[in-house]
Parts: C-alpha cells; structure tokens; sequence
C-alpha cells in the first residue's frame, strides 16, 4: 500500500460513507429510489453523474465491479486484473479468437486505461452522417463538447519525451517517411511510471474515480458498488427503474439477494457488451433485431521485435506516440492505427500463446521486446458486420464476433507494416504475434514468412480494449437501438450512453468520444428532467 | 459434473437453464479465461501460496495432479525453475484464480478437469499426444510426455483441444508470471516503491 494521498478513499470513508453502499456486505433485499438511476460508472457514466447530479437531480450510480482507490493500486498484476477487469482480464469472444480487456470497478475502463485521448476523427463522422443518417454529428457541433471535457480531464499532448518503447516507434516510422505524432493524455502531474493498467497509484490519472464520480458525490449522489443492475423493470412502454443482486468478493453474482431501485429514468452505461446485455436480459422491445449486433472492437494484432538495447516496454507513460498513415487506405479497406501497448511480464506471458523454449527465450528477452500494436478499425464497410452480444446460460453476456476474410486482408498488411518499421528502428528481428511465426531478420525470409502466415482464428493473436456498439445510434427505429440523443426508441424513460451507441468503431481509442457524447447527452437530458419530461 | 461451490450461490435461480451443466464437450467452447491470483496478494501480509491453510474450493487432488503435470511442461525452462515442488503454490494460486471468473467458465473448466481425470476423455487426450499408456498416472507422466500432449492440443483441428491449451496454458502461464518471484529471469524489476 502507498503512502501518498488518496484523496477519494479517504472521502468514502468519511463525509460519503453514508452514501455509498458496497454490495458485497449486503445481507437482505432493499429498495431505493431516485430521480435517475446509472448503471456502470465508467467514462459514460461517470461523466452522466456529474452532470446529473450538479443539476439537483438525485442520482443512484450503480457499479458491478469494486470500489478501489488510489491506495489499493499496488501495481500488482495479479491483483489489478481478477480485482479491476471484467472476467479477471480473461473475456473472450464465443469462439476465442479475440481477448477483451474492459474495466470492472468504479470508474470503468477509465481507472484501468492507458489515457490516449483523442477527438473523434472528422472522416468517421461524414461516415455517420453519410451512412447512419447522423446528421447533427458534425465537428462543429460536437467542438464544444469535446474543448468541455478535454478541459475538465486536463487533457494535453504528452509534453515530455516518450519512453524508449514508443520511441523506437517514433523513430522507425520517422525514418521510413510515415508521420508519428504526439498521443494526448488524460493525466495531471503525471510520474511516468507505467502502471495506468493496474490503477493510477498517484491518482495523476484523470479517470472517472478522481473527477466526475467525486463531483457526483459532493453533489450529493449515491453508489452502490459491487451491485449488479440484472433487468430494468418495465411494462413495454415506459421504464420504472431496475432490478439488481449485489456481487461478493469474488465477483460473484449473489441472486440470493435483490435490490429494487426505482426511479424516472434510467441511464443504461455498463460498457458496450454490458449495456446490450442488460437491455436484452430485460426483454425490451427489439422489433429489428438491432440489440447487441454492429458492436466493434478494433481488433489488434500485435508484433513482437527484439532490439540490443533495453527497451523496457514495462517502464514509463504507456501510450505517447502513435502512427495514422495506414489509417484510412485509399482502397476502402479496413485500416489501423499503429501504437504500443506497456508490456508487464504476466499479460505478456499469456498473450504470447507459445509454451516451450520458444516461450522462455521471449520471457527472458522481455525487457528489449518491443511490441507495436495495430487497431483494425472496424464497422465502415457491409463485408465489416462487426459482432453480436449473447446471454449465455446464466445471463452473462458473450460477445460472438467471427473474425472474417477482410478482417485477415488488414491483418497481414498490419504485421507487415509493424515489421518495417521495427525494422527500420534497429530490430534484430521481428515476429509477428502469431503460434505459426518465428523470429525473422530483415529482408526476403521476413517477406515470405509474412505471407505465408495461416490467417486462422486461434492462431494469430487478436485482442481488443476498445468495445463499441451494440445498442447504436440511429434516427430510424430500423437503424438501431437508441435515437441520435441516446433515448431508447420504443421504450420511455430509459436512454444509453456510453461505448454501446456508436454506430460503427472510431479508429481512434474511444475514451474522449465517449465523454463528450455524454455530456452532450446528459446535459440534454437533465434539462428535460427538470422540465419534468422522461 | 461441475458441483455446486461456495461461490456461486444461487445460480441455479434466475436465468441458468436447467440443462447447463451437461457436459458436452462443446460446452468447452467457453473462454478458459487468463488467471491471476487476487486474492492471496491482498493479503497484504507477505503470505506464501503454499500456504497449508488453504481450503480448495474448485480442484480437488486429481484435478491438481492433472495440472501439476501438464504445469511442469509448460513451465518447462523457467528461470527460477519449476519443479514439483512448487506444485502446491501453482495449485493454489490457479484455485484462487477460478473463484473469480465467471460460472460459465467456471463449469468449462470443470468439464475440462473432468475430462482430464476420468479415465475415458484422459485417454483420448492423451492419445492425440502421442502418449503410449494413456493409463499412465498423472504423477508419473514426464514433462516431455506432458509437452506432446499439449503441443497436440495446441495445433489440433479442433476447436475444442485448442480451447483447452489455451485455457491451460493461460491459467499456469499467468498465475507463475504473477507471481514478484518468477519475474528475475525476464528483467523485469517489479514496480517502485511509493
Ligand atoms: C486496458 C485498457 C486500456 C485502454 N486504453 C485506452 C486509451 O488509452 N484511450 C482510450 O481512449 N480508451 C482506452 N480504453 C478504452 C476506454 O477506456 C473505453 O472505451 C471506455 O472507458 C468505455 O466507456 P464505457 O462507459 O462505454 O464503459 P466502461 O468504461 O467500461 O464502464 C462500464 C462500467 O459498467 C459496469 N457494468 C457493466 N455491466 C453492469 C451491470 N449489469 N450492472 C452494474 N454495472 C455494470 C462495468 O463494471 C464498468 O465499470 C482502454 C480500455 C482498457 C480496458
């Protein structure tokens, strides 16, 4: 445990204790109600309860996973990702071909991610304008909103130098023409320690935990952690609040149990998965079939180099540069985005999914790897469908997201483009993250090793930390979900706003467009609550 | 049969359908998810993962001589090296980690295990690694035999054997990456001190 402050821990302990109930000791059913219940308390949540709550509405923020703060994060592996991540860190899609990281704790996926920060790219907008029929998503309108929120999580290009990680990917890319630049950050009085994953232990990042859910508590809101909201109670027009089972401390939903909270309108952000996954445990109207389908994850490949020099892809700010040039390919196929991820030895050890000689030689070379990652963004094209969100038999969701031809066209140009410019950063050699890939030198070998590459589900290793869609956004009732102002379409008094309302993914990670479109959302929503509307 | 543990109260309530413990084998078609042991760590006290104190509440001895011994080929090479010894701390920690994941995965793994332990699915998984005796005991079988059998999972047809390789393999892998010990033959150095 750290000495420094912790400034949020100290206030649920103190002034907030009385306003914060933690499932995992509940013992009998309760009933609770509120102007607005919120579900999920991540980056769309989080940002709805500051905003609902500043209104003088009462606000009920409820969070399945644990409340965890800044003296907890003792940058352990082993504890941030059974404690902090959905399904330990280890989600995947039905048949295994893609991991999912995603944020389980108060505070989402903001507590846990790596703070790249970026403004919805314009080209993605025309796209949703021009083929989602989202007209009012122009750069002009939703400029406010993101100047509001780059503002209030102190968002700045990272201002010092890169740490060696990202900048072998700075200078590969320089030295073959391409055009790296500066990521911006979420962070305040950053240390450059390296461990954003596991929980800020400096409370340096701006994630929902230290600025909009402190806001919403001092403004007077309630959280309920370690509660899991199971179904909205509804009568197939209106919404009249939820039903929901604390959660022990192993995670487990405790069904035993029941929490019954009431309210005027329900905020649905438990994440995209977790979102469609509500909706379609409580049966609402889909007469389209549109719940839970179109949800995207810039999936990444990954390559693997090995430089003479320490690399310590573990140490320092872990995303500071990146690489748009293969972004958005003149052909119209899928393109990506390159970045780096931090690299610690227990996520490395089971992301490279080789055993044997060849896994000790990458284990014990650990500190002069260098990882460059590709997101993949996907959803812009028809031969792009993206996944689906299923219950399984417990009512947990899953996500079934098969991994297609175009997907694995984008993925042989990524590797390769991965290994040029490790190549032309000084690698001894580069491997594709692949079981059927081995460590190759520069040149012709690497070439034809690169295109002979069985593009197989199972054996190249695709992961993802960005979930998006699934209860899209659309003007038309047939087009998905939620209209354009994140209001479900047939039923009253319940709207959507967090990853799941994106139409297609971004090709950019998530976070800031996240925050903006609930804020935009939000305001609009706290205004009609107080006219009485919703 | 996944059995009812301490940890999943109440899932036979709400949506759990009653056929979801049948044990086909394509139930296996679940995430065996990465693993990590929360728990002990947060502790807080320094405490060893061989702790004697230890009540299993997911493997039970057969399960962790299977895991032991397939352990022992994929840990094969490790610096410091595993050995059996180390077999209770990797158990523990592997328990540790399943009392967090979900219960679909919790009754994959069950299924795993039981195929993995009884004498039928044993042998035909072993079979498919080239294994002479499948009736071998666990204990006896050597890391070498152990690795055949797991780089058959691995590269197999089918979707089933991949699924329990990687589950296996991400559960060991994960759970001895944790762990602050096992971290100085990668040059790793452990995060500061605040
Ligand atoms: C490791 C990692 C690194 C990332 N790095 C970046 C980055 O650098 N830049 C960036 O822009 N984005 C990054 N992201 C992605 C970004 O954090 C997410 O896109 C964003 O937080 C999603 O916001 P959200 O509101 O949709 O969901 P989340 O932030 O995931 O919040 C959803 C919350 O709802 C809770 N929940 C789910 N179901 C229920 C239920 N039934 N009842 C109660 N609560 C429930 C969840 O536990 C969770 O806390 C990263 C994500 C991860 C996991």
């Amino acid at each position: 445990m750290s000495q420094l402050p912790d400034p949020v821990g100290d206030a649920f302990a103190g002034p907030w204790r009385a306003r914060h109930l933690d499932g995992a000791t509940l013992g009998e059913d309760r009933a609770l109600s509120a102007d607005v219940v919120i579900v999920g308390s991540g980056a769309g949540g989080g940002v709805c309860a500051e905003i609902l709550a500043q209104a003088g509405l009462s606000v009920l923020l409820v969070e399945e996973g644990p409340l965890r703060t800044s003296r907890d994060f003792n940058m352990l592996e082993r504890e941030a990702y059974p404690a902090l991540y959905q399904e330990s860190a280890g989600r995947k899609t039905v048949d295994e071909g893609v991991g999912i990281l995603q944020g389980r704790a108060v505070g989402g996926s903001t507590l846990v991610n790596w703070c790249s920060s970026f403004r919805t790219p314009a080209a993605t907008l025309a796209h949703w304008r021009d083929v989602h029929g989202l007209a009012e998503f122009t750069p002009e309108v939703l400029a406010p909103w993101f100047e509001r929120m780059e503002t209030r999580l102190s968002v700045a290009p990272w201002s010092v130098p890169p740490n060696r990680h990202n900048g072998l990917l700075a200078e590969g890319a320089a030295r073959l023409g391409l055009a790296p630049k500066v990521i911006p950050r979420n962070v305040k009085g950053c240390w450059n320690l390296g461990y954003c994953g596991m929980g800020c232990p400096t409370n340096a990042k701006q994630s929902m935990l230290v600025t909009t859910i402190p806001a919403a508590m001092a403004a007077g809101a309630t959280l309920l952690s370690r509660v899991r909201a199971e179904a909205l109670l509804h009568d197939g027009s209106r919404v009249q609040g939820l039903r929901a089972h604390p959660v022990d401390a192993f995670g487990q939903v405790r069904r035993g149990v029941t929490l019954t909270l009431r309210a005027r309108h329900v905020v649905v952000a438990a994440g995209a998965i977790g979102s469609p996954a509500l909706l379609l445990r409580s049966r609402v109207p889909d007469p389209y079939g549109t719940l839970g389908a179109r949800t995207f994850l810039h999936p990444v490949l990954l390559s693997a180099a090995t430089f003479a020099e320490a690399v310590n892809p573990f140490a320092g700010a872990p995303q500071s540069i990146y690489v748009d040039d293969y972004l958005w390919p003149s052909d119209g196929s899928l393109g990506f985005k390159l970045e780096v991820p931090p690299v610690h030895p227990l996520i490395a050890a089971v992301v490279m999914g080789d055993f044997g000689t060849r896994h000790q030689e990458f284990m014990a070379g650990l500190a002069h790897s260098h990882i460059v990652l590709a997101l993949v963004r996907d959803g812009f094209s028809p031969d792009s469908p993206g996944g689906r969100v299923v219950l399984d038999g417990y009512g947990d969701p899953r996500l079934d997201y098969p991994l297609n031809a175009t997907f694995w066209q984008a993925a042989r140009r990524a590797w390769q483009a991965m290994a040029e410019i490790q190549f032309a950063a000084g690698a001894g050699s580069v491997m594709p993250v692949h079981l059927d890939a081995r460590p190759m030198a520069a040149g012709s070998a690497a070439e034809a090793q690169l295109a002979r590459l069985p593009l197989k589900t199972g054996r190249a290793r695709v992961v993802s930390a960005h979930v998006m869609g699934g209860c899209a956004m659309s003007p038309e009732p047939r087009g998905g979900v939620t209209r354009p102002d994140g209001c479900h379409h047939q039923l009253e008094g319940l709207s959507v706003a967090d990853g799941s309302l994106l139409p297609t993914s971004l090709g950019v990670n998530p976070q800031l467009t996240l925050y903006a479109l609930a804020a935009r959302l939000a305001t609009g929503l706290a205004a009609s609550l107080r006219q009485g509307g919703r | 049969m996944s059995t009812p543990t301490p940890h999943s109260p109440g899932v036979a309530e709400g949506l759990a359908s009653p056929g979801r413990r049948r044990v086909l084998a394509a139930t296996l078609a679940g995430g065996l998810a990465l693993a990590s042991a929360a728990w002990w760590g947060s502790r807080g006290d320094g405490s060893r993962l061989d702790d004697p104190g230890h009540v299993y509440h997911f493997l039970d001895a057969a399960d962790r001589a299977v895991l032991v011994a397939l352990a022992g080929a994929l840990l094969v090479g490790v610096r410091p090296a595993f050995s059996r010894e180390h077999g209770a701390a990797l158990a523990q920690g592997v328990d540790i980690a399943i009392a967090g994941l979900p219960p679909r995965t919790r009754d994959d793994l069950r299924t795993l295990f039981d195929l993995l332990t009884a004498r039928g699915g044993r042998a035909a998984l072993l079979g498919l690694g080239g294994l002479a005796d499948a009736a071998t005991p666990w204990q006896h079988i050597s890391p070498a035999q152990a690795a055949r059998a797991l780089a058959a999972w691995r590269d197999a047809d089918l979707a089933l054997l991949n699924k329990a390789y990687a589950g296996l393999h991400d559960l060991v892998l994960g759970v001895w990456y944790g762990d602050p010990e096992h971290w100085a033959g990668t040059g790793y150095a452990g995060p500061p001190r605040l």
